[in-house]
């Protein structure tokens, strides 16, 4: 693995489990047990419902591509030469989240809104790794 | 004096004020949280549901449209004040 320069999630109370998860792979979502759904950033309140009675769970990492933009001049030491794609991918829970979608051409002829797609994750340093997407291996 | 003061003059009223679940140094929960802590006892206290919120106006490192988003609310108006205490 080369050196890792790009920007790094720093955790917070919140978003903890969601990181530990990360680095062993998994994908976890908050659930609330009072109005029953998903929700995603991590925090410390359903913002469907206000409560803080959440749990973890883990999810799939199924869903699909809800939209996505090509970039072709890089910020700064992002982490993924240019160009590559960056995502907005909707779980099959619902939750939507943005990430980047890799193992496919950077090219929006190659892309198309609603493919399905499962996360991957990148070791980027010992602590962290980031949930990335690439289209499904078979339509789910 | 405006006419949309004199519309707002005697209309407006506190219907229910909290404050965070605990206070001092909380290692564990974020601003954030302590946020939406006092927003939830706030509208239990007026009796009223988030949904019932149109306004959010927000004090700390965040604009009010970070604290909604947060909560969950999509509000007519925001507003934040770049202030500690
Ligand atoms: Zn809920």
């Amino acid at each position: 693995m080369s050196e890792y320069t790009g920007p790094l999630p720093v955790p917070t109370p919140e978003t903890r489990p969601f990181w530990e998860a990360t680095r062993r792979h998994e994908l976890l979502l908050q659930r609330c047990r009072a109005c029953g759904r998903h929700h995603f950033y991590p925090r410390g309140a359903c913002p469907h419902c206000l409560s803080a009675d959440l749990e973890w769970q883990r999810v799939s990492g199924r869903g699909s591509l809800h939209t996505f933009t090509v970039v072709h001049r890089g910020a700064r030491n992002f982490p993924l030469p240019s160009p590559y794609v960056l995502a907005v991918v909707e779980l099959e829970e619902g939750p939507r989240l943005m990430t980047n979608l890799v193992g496919i051409e950077a090219d929006p002829a190659h892309i198309r809104i609603g493919m399905p797609v499962e996360v991957v994750f990148d070791d980027v340093t010992p602590d962290i790794a980031l949930p990335r997407f690439r289209p499904a291996a078979t339509a789910s | 004096m405006s006419a949309e003061r004199r519309r707002m003059r005697g209309r407006v009223a506190i219907v229910g004020a909290a404050e965070a679940d605990e206070h001092g140094k909380l290692p564990h929960k974020s601003a954030f949280q302590l946020h939406a802590e006092a927003a939830r006892n706030a509208l239990a206290d007026a009796g009223l549901g988030k949904d019932d919120v149109d306004a959010v106006f927000s004090a700390g490192l965040w604009m009010g449209s970070e604290t909604a988003e947060y909560l969950g609310i999509r509000p007519r108006y925001v507003d934040g004040t770049q202030i500690g205490g």
